[in-house]
């Protein structure tokens, strides 16, 4: 079997190289540190925040940015910088979870689609097309409204509906990797479509997926966001960033700091996101590695990822 | 009936106060450039919040549909500034002395005003009453509203709503001939004059209604007797009004036209109010400071209660003792300071110090004592809040609730040790719930569709209470409730259910936390406004009063046309 | 093609009729009903609604009955709004949400294409970074807090601009700039990335050294080229903006479909929900077959044979 592995090695090198282009793209390389430290804030922020998010100082509401609270108070005297780290949690998790989720939806409907039979193949992309042509935010305000307000109800709701543009993506891979020599090369020496898809296929359409998955982050921690003015928001009192945002709208004229704060946030890591989709862009995918191909058509699976994720967000 | 209207006095005194002081701040000006001059443009700009969902006075519900179907109908009988009922199409407000109610309180014989017309220059007679409570209690028309069973009393009327075998032609409500009606009742309802002067009991005009079944509500077939008619509708944008030139009551109003701005935010609708283009809006709780104490404020106690709420049938909360050391356990001036903005009267009463019956001492036994908090809960069989479950306070997702139940929370965890968790739920899918009981703890609030206690306490705390969704039963309580129910002297009815609500309190079947108040802002040309604690909107009831001054020479901010 | 096309629009109708059964399904799974509100409805008078509105029917005989209806246009009533006809409110709310969308649809692709060839053009240098930031910031302030900056700013202060509302010019200016921010950014961005993709083509290297005008280079050649991936993202990005923002409308009191639509799933407003969801679904398959179309036009490289 040894045989087999060997000429799996086109897409070992490929991410190789990737990482060596990446490392190269110093606003990739920033944003990946960003989105690190914000991670570790958010994972140690027990330890970092001053006094706890859910501490309310009945003394000291709606106060101005001080020694005492760094970006002041909420209506209930809660200190801002606290719920802003412990609100990181909150958002990153439904980010990245999201994703997870996306991706893995994505990822199980574009393989067999793209492995099975043509009549596999057609029924699954026809309920792709139905589930990319449902509202989303009727989705997710639906499921939400059935099954209650949680973070794992919302990773879940929003993770639903942002699973149809990898599909198509990762079908569309597979349907032109099929007939690369290393897969022909493979199957001929008597390989299962398992162990394609798992030695051969997804090592290689991983790069585009995580890409449009970098930026289904941001998209996520925004469409939180926009549920949580909705009224659709997790329930109190554990801060996210869509929820200190929401409640920063009601105090702006007489609390602005507190929209600038959490808005910076979000910017933050929206900008962290983005500057690292673009250097895994650059870096992993085929088509832009070959620029004597751009533009390519992709007129069915072409990049929606982020205008169908926003339209939650809008 | 003298009954009826003295039944009102402390509360119409009340009134009175918040109209004169309402009155002061519309006079003077923050800029000192009004003038007494009547303004050439009298137009009157409200915010209503959304659209209303229907304008058919049978079947009107909520704030803004309330607040418009007012000024386009005139029933039987209307309140003045103290909420006495005053006659509007009857030609006096009947009583056993004046003949007009029978000795046994069972027939109402109403005589009407020849005079009164309907904006198109017809008679209303006799007959458009009849028609329309025999709408009221059509389970096809009024009887898929919420108010026809204030109703009920009238005989023949709960047969027909219910579907028992009545009909239209059992609903005791005849015309004797076109200027005299007679209100025949199942039982004696020595508050009916009170419900007749409320939107639902309006004349009806069955010829317009039958040739435009699904729009006599629109503009263009709009018919009414009241003091204005409706001029225009445009969906999610406004509602126009404007003065009814054949309006016959004599409070003839100087507004020409009532404009319903409809603006679904709260801090947009204050910045439309900053740019002069609504003359009154609310003042959103965490804008409260800023406007507190301003010239164009007007603020007054409504006659409504916020409450925790419990489901009492379940442990813990089956327990009066885990409920009062809960209310113990609340700092409710902190409450109303930071999370209300410091608008509203904490209170440890369920009814309203200001309406009849009420007494400001009541439940003060209970109020806030971190220290006899803890102490009850260990008498509970938790000391320091060990072993108390953790429980749920389901509540309405929206900003201000979300903001108690975080306040009430951290008062639990920090002066009892016990943990409460918060769930958020849209409106239908919290009352679909709240309706059965479905809750551990809640959050909600009762208002007054009129003032007495018999609208607040035997349907919400009476073991087979309406509105009893708390699973409160106390014999105790019942039985006073039976006794206040029979009661004619008025003052020991009202001690009856004095009685009964200081036991319901010493119960905690309700935790009581605060009485709001409106808040809002009045543009300092707009005078008369006078207030009652039943408003939907600040001066609803007496919009034929307000008039518009003109400005002096400071001119108001520029607004676009 | 006209094959293909055709193909497509057929296929639309099982996409609406699946999309339809879901929603069905969903919303009566939702807890809640149109009578659920803050003041309690006397349960004889939810009896007499329900059977008014035939609601006390079997579901499946309800959803049968809206299909019959649909079949013939009647979209139903609404519970809520004096019973207007979904359609009414429907032609209503498009007219304002789509007049709407597509001046923001307008004005996102003139600043962000704009902004997007200035910045390849000019790599690294102020306008890039300039462009950057702005795509950047205009992606992550929320909506709502934006056009809540515009009405402080703009209506409580100076008092140049009227707070809300619908139908004249002066109305229209800041929800269009709220609304235009985040497909601006994002346009911005894709019209950026695909023109220095191009920049190094050998086309445009060949048009240069034959000595061709720089600003003939830069229209005929690269835009060209370049636009075509802005052109993917344009169909979502229309159909994202005409069937209407809820945030935006809220805000800016604005009566469109995008308010409609989330007001009536939150009043449990079931035909109002059906109606929406089923113009919302019709708009987004539509606006892809114009993406594809397009595509194969300004692009001959593709061609479509058959769906599937």
């Amino acid at each position: 079997m040894a045989s087999i592995d060997a000429v799996a090695a086109p897409a070992r090198g490929a991410w190789a190289g990737g990482w060596y282009r990446f490392s190269r793209n110093r606003a990739a390389v920033a944003g990946l540190g960003i989105i690190l430290l914000l991670s570790a804030l958010a994972l140690f922020a027990p330890w970092l925040d001053r006094g706890g998010p859910t501490v309310q100082h009945l003394d000291a509401p709606l106060q101005g940015p001080s020694w005492r609270f760094w970006l002041g108070t909420d209506q209930l005297g809660r200190d801002e910088y606290s719920r802003l780290l412990h609100g990181a949690r909150v958002s990153l998790a439904v980010g990245f979870f999201t994703q997870a989720v996306a991706l893995a939806l994505g990822m199980a409907v574009g393989l067999v689609a793209g492995l099975g039979g043509r009549k596999t193949d057609a029924l699954l992309m026809r309920a792709t097309d139905v589930a990319y042509a449902f509202p989303d935010l009727l989705m997710i305000i639906l499921l939400i409204s059935i099954f209650g307000a949680s973070v794992s109800m919302l990773v879940l709701a929003i993770g639903l509906v942002s699973w149809t543009t990898i599909a198509r993506l990762v079908r569309a891979q597979v349907l032109a990797l099929r007939e690369e020599e290393f897969v022909l090369a493979a199957r001929a020496l008597g390989a299962s479509d398992w162990r394609i898809a798992r030695h051969h296929l997804v090592p290689n359409l991983l790069g585009p997926v995580i890409v449009a998955a970098t930026f289904g982050v941001p998209s996520a921690i925004f469409a939180e966001a926009a549920l949580a003015f909705i009224g659709l928001g997790l329930p109190p009192p554990a801060p996210s960033w869509g929820r200190l945002v929401t409640d920063s709208f009601s105090t702006m004229q007489v609390a602005p700091y507190l929209a600038v704060s959490s808005c910076m946030a979000i910017a933050l890591t929206m900008m962290s996101f983005s500057s690292v989709g673009d250097g895994l862009r650059d870096a992993l995918d085929p088509r832009t590695r070959d620029r004597r191909l751009l533009p390519q058509a992709q007129p069915e699976h072409a990049s929606h990822t982020e205008p169908a994720a926003e339209r939650k967000a809008a | 009936m003298r009954l009826s209207i003295t039944w009102l006095r402390p509360l119409a005194l009340a009134m009175a106060l918040a109209a004169v002081t309402a009155g002061l701040a519309c006079g003077g000006g923050s800029d000192g450039s009004v003038t007494n001059e009547l303004s050439p443009n009298q137009e009157l700009r409200v915010r209503i919040a959304g659209d209303p969902s229907t304008l058919d006075p049978q079947l009107a519900a909520f704030a803004e549909e309330i607040s418009i179907v007012k000024q386009l109908y005139r029933g039987l009988f209307t309140y003045d500034q103290n909420l006495n009922v005053l006659p509007a199409v009857a030609a006096e407000v009947p009583t056993i002395e004046n003949g007009g109610i029978a000795a046994d309180g069972l027939t109402y014989t109403i005589n009407l005003r020849p005079d009164a017309t309907w904006s198109d220059g017809v008679p209303v007679t006799a007959n458009d009453f009849v028609y329309a409570f025999q709408r009221l209690f059509d389970p096809a028309a009024g009887a898929q509203g919420y108010y026809f069973d204030f109703y009920t009393s009238i005989s023949g009327a709960a047969e027909f709503a219910y579907d028992e075998g009545g009909s239209a032609d059992g609903v005791g409500v005849t015309a004797i001939d076109d200027d005299t009606l007679q209100i025949t009742l199942a039982e004696p309802k020595p508050t009916l004059p009170e419900l007749l002067a409320l939107w639902p009991a309006v004349p009806l005009r069955q010829d317009v209604i039958e040739a435009h079944p699904d729009d006599w509500t629109a503009p263009s077939n709009f018919v009414g007797d009241g003091p204005f008619v409706l001029a225009g509708y445009a969906e999610g944008d406004q509602i126009t009004l404007e003065a009814n030139a054949s309006y016959w009551g004599g409070d003839e109003p100087t507004l020409q036209t009532l404009v319903y701005k409809i603006i679904p935010d709260d801090s947009a609708a204050l910045v439309a109010y900053q740019n002069d283009e609504i003359d009154m809006t609310s003042i959103p709780a965490p804008d409260a400071s800023r406007f507190e104490g301003d010239a164009e404020q007007v603020r007054f106690p409504q006659l409504e209660t916020y409450a925790i709420q419990y489901n009492t049938q379940e442990a813990p909360f089956d327990d009066p003792t885990v409920r009062q050391a809960i209310s113990r356990a609340i700092d409710r001036d902190a409450y109303v300071s930071v999370v209300r903005g410091g608008v509203g009267t904490p209170t440890t009463s369920w009814l309203p110090a200001n309406m009849p019956g009420g007494d400001p001492s009541a439940g003060q036994g209970l109020g806030y004592d971190p220290e006899a908090a803890r102490t009850l809960l260990t008498d509970a069989g938790f000391p320091d809040g060990d072993g108390f479950p953790t429980f749920t306070m389901t509540i309405v997702d929206d900003e201000t609730n979300r903001t108690t139940a975080e306040f009430l929370q951290e008062q639990l965890r920090v002066n009892l040790g016990i943990d409460m968790q918060i769930e958020t739920l849209d409106e239908s899918a919290f009352y679909d719930r709240y309706q059965v009981g479905d809750f551990q703890v809640t959050w909600s609030s009762w208002f007054a569709d009129y003032a007495d206690p018999d609208n607040w306490l035997p349907q919400q705390f009476g073991t087979e209470g309406g509105f009893n969704v708390l699973g409160y039963s106390n014999p105790q309580v019942d039985e006073l409730f039976a006794q206040a129910a029979t009661e004619q002297d008025r003052e020991e009815r009202l001690a009856l259910y004095d009685r009964a609500h200081k036991l319901i309190l010493k119960d905690q079947a309700v935790t009581p936390v605060f009485h709001p108040d409106t808040n809002y802002l009045v543009k300092a040309n707009v005078a008369g406004l006078a207030t009652t604690a039943l408003d939907a909107a600040p001066g609803d009831w007496f919009t034929t009063n307000v008039r518009i001054l003109q400005m002096g020479d400071s001119v108001p901010p520029a607004s676009k046309p | 093609m006209a094959a293909y096309v055709f193909q497509r629009l057929l296929w639309t109708v099982p996409v609406l009729l699946a999309v339809a059964a879901i929603t069905f399904a969903l919303m009566h799974a939702v807890p809640g009903g149109p009578w659920d509100r803050s003041k309690q409805l006397p349960p004889q008078a939810v009896e007499n609604v329900d059977h008014a509105y035939g609601l006390d029917r079997p579901l499946p005989v309800q959803f049968g009955d809206y299909l019959l209806g649909l079949a013939r246009g009647d979209l139903g009533v609404s519970f809520r709004s004096h019973n207007r006809p979904v359609s009414d409110i429907l032609a209503d709310g498009i007219r304002v949400s789509g007049t709407l969308g597509l001046l923001a649809l307008a004005l996102s692709v003139v600043v962000g294409v704009t902004l997007g060839v200035a910045a390849a053009l000019w790599r690294n240098s102020a306008i890039d970074y300039a462009t950057v930031v702005f795509s950047t910031a205009a992606a992550s302030v929320p909506s709502f807090i934006f056009g809540m900056l515009l009405l402080v700013l703009f209506t409580a202060n100076l008092h140049w601009l009227p707070s809300g509302g619908w139908g004249t010019p002066e109305q229209a200016i800041m929800p269009v700039l709220a609304l235009s921010a985040l497909p601006a950014a994002y346009i911005a961005r894709v019209t950026r990335a695909s023109m220095l993709d191009v920049l190094d083509q050998d086309y445009v290297r060949t048009a240069r050294a034959k000595g061709l005008r720089e600003n003939v280079v830069v229209l005929r050649h690269m835009l060209r080229n370049a636009l075509i991936p802005v052109l993917t993202i344009v169909g979502p990005l229309a159909a994202m903006l005409v069937t209407g923002s809820f945030i935006v409308e809220e805000l800016f009191a604005i009566p469109g479909v995008g308010r409609t639509f989330v007001t009536s799933v939150s009043s449990r407003d079931y035909g109002v929900i059906m109606g929406t969801t089923l113009f919302y679904t019709f708009v987004v398959v539509v606006a892809n077959l114009a993406v594809d179309v397009l595509y194969a036009i300004v692009n001959p490289r593709i061609r479509y044979d058959s769906y599937g």
